[in-house]
């Protein structure tokens, strides 16, 4: 019998997560330097939706969206938000949504009376960089906007998961397997993939099959990143597969 | 990283994945270690943590046990990631006799299945065989502690016979993993018993946690023998805490006596196992194994049957032991106890009473350490439960009080004070100690525990809102100052967060605020959970004008001793001296918050009823309530709330009339009232509540002339005054009250410093009105 006791391929657990972080400054961590940076962590990962989100609630452009988000991670990571995040329980995604609202709603008094050019407090969040390619938020709800961006960072975090694993493993041919069945545009079936790939469908239908189990496991480490417990972790994936109305209802909390 | 950034993904393309990982959504649960790696089977047991499967790795294909976990109510996070770590460490162990712990993650721990019985259920075995398995489990045990790692429980339920071939394989079970099972869910809150504590070691069930190491698993490998050997575990009891008492004051009935023909060799190896003191076994598990190997080869075992003067002295230490409850009471000179034997023996009465007083003490002081320690996992368990703790402490403080009516006892004053202590009545608790100290000055920990009631009398007389300090402020700093110094006189061998905790209070009460604060936080990096050293902390960092972080470590104090007075007191104390009135996050608090707050505040009139703050702090969450019900324009809900939160403040104001901010903040309901009923040449009542907020904030500046927000709010009242004036042609009057009003808002923005959360505020007021 095998003593291995290395599980290959699993992916490693992030050590952001939003569990970890409700349940405040830990031992070796007094003044919460390690929350603040798995909280950072957690803010670059999910800084789209949260500007996609600024931007239908009436930002001119991408670039004052990205202002007021950035504005918004800086000032959860300084006004001590975050020592008291116990009080909120539930996802990360709902209470980025709480809290968003009221800070956009806070911002806008204090534009009012703040004279203009005052100094402003940046942090190097890498997610603020690059083009934001912000989807038109023209006649969207805002909140239904950052619910979408999230599920597609969610699945584009998997993705990358899944082809830094299979990079890693040598089988960079089965990602790009799974990369053309599902997502190129002209919807390639099997024979086409295996035709492409100097395959038969045979090993396609088996790449697929092994790709697929790897993305799942992918795609609930990082779901589980944001999630407080069990419950939550069911009613975020119940969210991500049923649309819009399950996401509401998990939202509801106690 | 090289890697191409992946695009944009299309609606078409998040279709297709979704569906591609449609599976993930029926099966959440299992998927932790790797969704469909793992192929479920029968059900295997079920526990505490979890329930354990058969299970078949497709990966590897080797079945293996799975134990997919729950998340218990009751457990928290902490004990959770370090049951984890335990896991993990286990993991690293390879061994042939060691049930290897493949993986574990947050979700699930998958592990070598072995086909067998457990020793027992594995029924009577031969002596030999016995040997053979127990020896065979103590070296594996053995190269486990080379590796770091201790069992912490072991029981012939963790000992897994696989019967393959002609011989049995034995297996150990559960490595670093049972410990915090048990800890869980043997000791709940309700006290009944799940685990088996019949075969913790002595040092376990005292909780003696800094003695648990290799010998510990010596013990367990012992207790296991004897039970396989007797047919019965070494220790039974009614209940957890008779059955903990056996285990740390009694021996177990002789084997010999249970079954005559075992071989006395073999018994006396059991013997050595199973000594009280640690250091009276086995040096190492591998020592056993030796024994065990000689005995079955026949040959002369090294372990010798205790001799009479060392059982004489065990004897004489335990009753001391049993008297001096609470204090290690190890190592008790045998020529200075001799005489007392004797002399008990000769007055058998006496000897018979004090033997009843000392087993009723020790029962109390079960009573009292439980009380303390449940009282505490009670109350961080969450909200619901803070009531649970009052209760329990308030029960064990009822049997200290009904015992204290038949004898005066000076441990009995002792514990009292220390479960006073535990529910924040320090100047009660102070009483009892001292009274304690006449009566027994020699019990071990009472400078320590006098120290820090009197550090904690001086931390929480701070005043909160300008009265004077109590007289008694600096004798208790001084008293505390001796008497932690002379319980830290001393090095433990291992510090532990308590006597770091100590030190830190030692160096406050010495005045060494920088020193105090470095301590504390250690003691919190140590314990995060540690509620006193949190409070301290606040109090410590609102000094030192670290407003943020004194804030913060009110807010964790608070949410960890729900229910706690000098939680709330400490809270209010660090708030108000940060400018800010009682609440944090005026603006942020989510409604859930207010209702929790009202919960809590509730609980704690029922704690404390008539304490002026509790009220003060109810009108603050009335009255929050009824800002935000005016901003949704619910105008009924408001006028509601404001008429409670103003009845809250006439309470608090009844209690204690110069209570400045609750005069604010009815100055301030009185003006949202006046307001919403009409203000200005409108009803009757409306006027009335102008008057009343003007009133209330007069008199709250004149209590305290650098209150910032009554500046504010009075700033505020004038200008709605000044508008009045203006609709009424009254132009001489609304440019007097305007001028007020702008004087008032300069002294807000004067009053309220640099770091005023509402500085920007005040700001925008100035610059409207100049």
């Amino acid at each position: 019998m095998s003593q291995d006791a290395d599980l290959r391929g699993t992916p490693a657990f992030p050590s952001t997560r939003w569990s970890e972080l409700v349940a405040g400054p830990g031992q070796g961590d007094p003044d919460g330097a390690a929350a603040r940076a798995a909280f950072e962590a957690l803010a670059v990962r999910y800084w789209r939706p949260v500007a996609a989100y600024v931007r239908a609630r009436g930002a001119r452009d991408d670039d004052e969206a990205r202002d007021a988000t950035q504005d918004f991670f800086v000032w959860m990571l300084e006004s001590g938000f975050l020592a008291r995040l116990d009080r909120s329980r539930g996802t990360f995604r709902g209470f980025i949504k709480r809290t968003l609202k009221n800070f956009l709603h806070d911002l806008e008094r204090k534009r009012r009376t703040v004279r203009r050019g005052g100094t402003r407090n940046l942090l190097p969040l890498s997610g603020a960089e690059g083009d934001l390619d912000l989807p038109d938020p023209a006649g969207r709800d805002p909140e239904a906007l950052l619910d979408d961006v999230w599920r597609q960072e969610l699945l584009a975090r998997a993705l990358d998961g899944l082809e830094a694993e299979l990079a890693a493993r040598g089988k960079q041919r089965t990602f790009r397997v799974f990369r053309d069945y599902f997502l190129s545009e002209e919807e390639l079936d099997y024979a086409a993939v295996a035709a492409r790939h100097d395959m038969t469908g045979v090993d396609v239908s088996n790449a697929l099959a092994a790709a697929k189990k790897r993305f799942r496991a992918h795609l609930r480490a990082c779901v589980l990143e944001t999630v407080g417990g069990d419950e939550d972790l069911r009613a975020e994936l119940a969210w991500l597969f049923g649309g819009e109305n399950a996401g509401r209802a998990s939202e509801a909390g106690p | 990283m090289s890697r191409e950034p992946t695009p944009r993904l299309t609606p078409r393309a998040i279709e297709r994945l979704l569906a591609a990982a449609a599976p993930l959504r029926e099966r959440p649960d299992v998927g932790a270690l790797d969704l469909e790696r793992y192929e479920l089977g029968e059900v295997l047991g079920r526990g505490g943590m979890g329930i354990v499967y058969a299970a078949f790795d497709r990966e590897l294909g080797r079945r293996v046990a799975l134990k997919v976990l729950s998340r218990p109510a009751g457990m928290r996070d902490s004990a959770r990631q370090r049951f984890l770590r335990e896991a993990k460490a286990a993991a690293r162990l390879s061994h042939p006799h060691i049930a290897t712990v493949y993986d574990a993650t947050p979700e699930a721990i998958a592990m070598q299945r072995v086909d067998g019985e457990t020793l027992s259920e594995a029924g009577t075995l031969d002596p030999r065989r016995l040997a053979e398995l127990v020896r065979d489990a103590a070296l594996a045990i053995h190269f486990a502690h080379g590796e770091g790692v201790v069992h912490r429980d072991l029981k012939p339920g963790n000992l897994m016979v696989e019967r393959s071939s002609d011989r049995a394989h034995v297996y150990v079970m559960d490595f670093g993993l049972a410990k915090e099972l048990a800890v869980d869910s043997s000791l709940s809150i309700s006290g009944s018993v799940v685990g088996t504590p019949g075969y913790m070691a002595p040092e376990q069930a005292a909780g003696r946690g800094q003695e648990v190491g290799p010998q510990t698993d010596v013990y367990g490998l012992g207790a296991t023998l004897y039970a396989c050997l007797a047919g019965r575990p070494p220790f039974e009891g009614e209940d957890v805490y008779a059955l903990l008492r056996s285990v740390v004051e009694e021996e177990p009935r002789p084997l010999a006596a249970l079954v005559p023909r075992v071989d006395p060799d073999l018994a006396t190896i059991v013997e050595k196992c199973m000594a009280k003191e640690p250091a009276q076994r086995y040096p190492s598990a591998l020592a056993l194994a030796s024994d065990l190997d000689r005995w079955l080869r026949g040959e002369p075992i090294q372990a010798r049957p205790p001799s009479l003067v060392y059982r004489l002295r065990r004897f004489v230490s335990r009753r001391q032991g049993a008297i001096a409850v609470g204090v290690a009471a190890a190592g008790v000179a045998l020529l200075a106890a001799l005489p007392f034997v004797i002399h008990a023996r000769g007055r058998r009465a006496a000897a018979e009473r004090e033997r009843e007083l000392a087993d009723s003490l020790f029962e109390l002081s079960r009573r009292v350490q439980t009380a303390l320690s449940e009282a505490r996992e009670t109350r961080q368990s969450g909200v619901g439960h803070e009531l649970g703790a009052f209760h329990i402490l308030e029960g064990a403080i009822a049997d200290c009080r009904a015992a204290l009516a038949q004898t005066e006892v000076g441990y009995v004053r002792f514990f009292l004070g220390r479960l006073l202590a535990a529910q924040g009545r320090f100047d009660e608790a102070l009483v009892a100690l001292d009274r304690a100290g006449e009566l027994r000055p020699d019990i071990q920990g009472l400078p320590r525990e006098r120290g820090l009631v009197l550090a904690a009398l001086f931390r929480d007389a701070v005043p909160v809102f300008g009265e004077t300090p109590p007289a008694e402020l600096e004798t208790w700093r001084a008293r505390a100052l001796a008497d932690l110094e002379r319980s830290l006189a001393g090095e433990p061998s291992v510090p532990t967060a308590d006597w770091i905790f100590a030190e830190g209070q030692r160096a406050w009460m010495a005045g060494d605020l920088e020193a105090a604060i470095e301590k504390h936080r250690e003691v919190v990096e140590m314990d995060v959970a540690h509620q006193e050293a949190h409070l301290s902390l606040a109090r410590l960092y609102s000094l030192a004008d670290r407003v943020e972080l004194a804030m913060r470590h009110s807010v964790i104090a608070s949410d960890l001793m729900r229910g706690h007075r000098p939680a709330y007191v400490a809270g209010g104390n660090v708030r108000s001296s940060s400018g800010e009135p009682l609440l944090p996050d005026r603006e942020l608090l989510p409604l859930e918050g207010l209702r929790e707050l009202l919960v809590d505040f509730n609980l704690l009139l029922q704690i404390e009823p008539g304490d002026a703050n509790t009220f003060g702090l109810r009108g603050q969450v009335r009255l929050r309530q009824a800002v935000r019900a005016s901003r949704k324009g619910n105008r009924d809900g408001a006028l509601e709330n404001l008429e409670m939160a103003v009845r809250e403040y006439d309470a608090c104001l009844t209690v204690d009339p110069s209570h400045a901010a609750a005069l604010v903040n009815r100055g301030v309901c009185n003006a949202h009232l006046a307001r919403l009923l009409g203000a200005g040449p409108g009803p009757e009542c409306a006027r009335r509540a102008l008057e009343g907020a003007r009133a209330d904030l007069d008199r709250a500046l004149e209590l305290d002339p650098a209150l910032a927000v009554a500046h504010f709010d009075r700033a505020l009242l004038r200008l709605r005054r000044s508008q009045i004036a203006q609709l009424a042609f009254d132009a001489e009057g609304a440019r007097t009250e305007r001028e007020k009003a702008r004087a008032d808002a300069r002294a807000a923005l004067l009053a309220a410093g640099e770091e005023h959360p509402w500085g920007w505020r005040f700001e925008e007021l100035v610059e409207e009105l100049e």
